[in-house]
């Protein structure tokens, strides 16, 4: 921004307007400064933006003008302000400081040089102000994440060493907050397992609380031996009533693992396919698809029953993974390409790591992953 | 006013989305959408079909979805919301034409069962009056 055409004076005063501008005249490299009467005069270039304004607080306002800077601030609150007081209400300027101003001048006690350094300092100040802001912002921002993390990505609870699940996660890049993307494993007594990956559509801190709130809600149901599709009856109820916004709703894949690991039941709400890796090889499984959870368009929940042989590896994951933008076009990675990608992955490595998976992606796409990922990576060894 | 036809009107999304409308005067409206429907482009999609219906003083919309290259779960969002805003009397919203892109999301999310699709207007407009002389369809 052109320093030179940003400052403001309000004054109603055409003398002290003449005096102020005066003074600037005889400084070398001072700022031009454009002049209005009044607070109704101001709206249009506060609103333009200006980065200093020299406010006059012997406007005839209810309080001495405060009112006025308090308006000023208002319209043009990353603008720095600074307070022009007669000889005889200096009083007045120290309570501007504490309205928000950045300093205060007696009038006819400065010359141009002073005013001009008072402005430059004002608006130097201002800067600084607002970058300790940003950083304390960003600082509750990362609080709110990590306790938010917590309860969308939590450690699995599974105690059987022959069945490994690695998670991973990859925030997107369009924002700070964390996604509604979510996923938990649990093993029951008896050795069944359960695990879920789901997304909450949307991305704001509002999504995350909610996914945070459905992943905790599924723990508890499965650990208090709710039936899957009972489970998901009940999550969907929970999300219509706990949801911030009628359009919000989530997509899952849950699986329900056989303590003999040779039999899979899959449940799919609105979810991507998750990629199964077996001695047939690697493939996208389908199964019937049940609407998004928090639409009620479907009491019921169907399922398929998968068999893997042999060895056996699942890759559930959220829609960022496939998302990326591949090229210049509208075109994106795709789940075919992922099953590509897997395929190709565990040809060359033992133990697929999820991290490596992901970073694949991320390079294919060119830094080009918007939304954030979530995946889970289930193996089970004889 | 009302029964004058509304006149295209055309603007242009820095997200890569372009909204087109034809129609109205006592038919239903029609939303032309091309470009990429995502979390950037969605909210100021659903924002002025929302305000040319109001404009247009009609609850029946065709969503032409022939230019769209790419959708997202935001473009469902869009979708289902103005699916439940135009439900009831008089209202209703059929897709039309939606490309391969489209289709797959919405047969992955099995929301095909659920969201009208017309290859033609014709078929379009057919399906909006089915739906207004079936009250018992949400």
């Amino acid at each position: 921004m052109d320093s030179r055409s940003s400052i403001l004076l309000i004054e109603d005063d055409e003398g002290d307007a003449l005096l102020v501008r005066e003074e600037l005249a005889d400084v070398p490299q001072a700022p031009a400064i454009e002049w209005v009467r009044s607070l109704a005069d101001a709206v249009g270039p506060l609103s333009r933006g200006v980065r200093c304004v020299l406010l006059d607080l012997g406007l005839p306002d209810a309080d001495g003008g405060l009112s006025t800077l308090r308006a000023v601030r208002e319209l043009a609150p990353e603008a720095a302000v600074l307070v022009l007081t007669g000889q005889d209400d200096e009083h007045l300027g120290i309570r501007a400081l504490g309205e928000g101003a950045q300093d205060y001048l007696v009038k006819g006690a400065v010359d141009g040089r002073l005013l001009t350094r008072a402005i430059r300092y004002a608006i130097e100040r201002r800067r600084a102000d607002q970058a300790a802001l940003q950083l304390r912002e960003a600082q509750l921002q990362a609080r709110e994440n990590a306790r938010l993390e917590r309860g969308l990505l939590p450690s699995p609870l599974i105690s059987d060493p022959r069945l490994s699940v690695l998670t991973g996660y990859r925030p997107g890049r369009r924002s700070a907050v964390l996604g509604g993307d979510f996923f938990d494993a649990v093993e029951l007594p008896g050795g069944v397992v359960r695990a879920v990956i789901g997304d909450v559509s949307g991305h704001s801190v509002d999504e995350a609380a909610l996914g945070a709130c459905l992943r905790i809600a599924w723990r508890t149901l499965t650990l208090a031996g709710s039936e899957p599709a009972q489970l998901l009856g009940t999550l969907e109820q929970m999300l219509l009533h706990e949801r911030h916004d009628d359009d919000v709703f989530a997509t899952l894949c849950m699986l329900e693992i056989a303590a003999d690991r040779r039999r899979v039941r899959m449940y799919l709400a609105g979810h991507p396919l998750p990629i199964l890796v077996d001695e047939q090889g690697v493939r996208l499984i389908a199964g019937a698809t049940h609407p998004p959870v928090g639409l009620s368009l479907d009491p019921e929940w169907p399922s398929v029953t998968i068999e893997p042989q042999g060895e056996w590896s699942m890759l559930l994951y959220t829609d960022g993974l496939v998302e990326g933008r591949v090229g210049r076009g509208s075109e994106r990675l795709g789940a075919e390409r992922l099953v590509e990608l897997v395929r190709e992955h565990v040809r060359h490595h033992a133990q697929p790591l999820i991290d490596t998976l992901i970073e694949r992606v991320a390079a294919l796409c060119a830094g080009e992953l918007t939304d954030d990922i979530a995946a889970l990576w289930l193996t089970s060894s004889a | 006013m009302s029964d004058l036809p509304t006149p295209p009107t055309q603007t242009a999304d820095p997200a890569l989305l372009t909204l087109e409308f034809e129609g109205a005067g006592h038919g239903p409206l029609r939303a032309i959408v091309a470009g990429e429907i995502d979390f950037a482009s969605a909210p100021s999609m659903q924002a002025r079909i929302t305000a040319a219906c109001d404009r247009a003083r009609t609850r029946q919309l065709i969503l032409d979805l022939a230019g769209v290259g790419f959708m997202d779960s935001s473009g469902l969002r869009v979708l289902l919301h103005l699916r439940r805003e135009l439900a009831g009397e008089h209202g209703g919203l059929v897709l039309l034409g939606p490309t391969e892109e489209v289709r797959h999301i919405l047969t992955l999310t099995g929301l095909d069962q659920h969201l009208p699709v017309a290859d033609t207007l014709v078929r379009a407009q057919e399906l909006l009056r089915e739906t207004e002389n079936d009250s018992t369809e949400p």
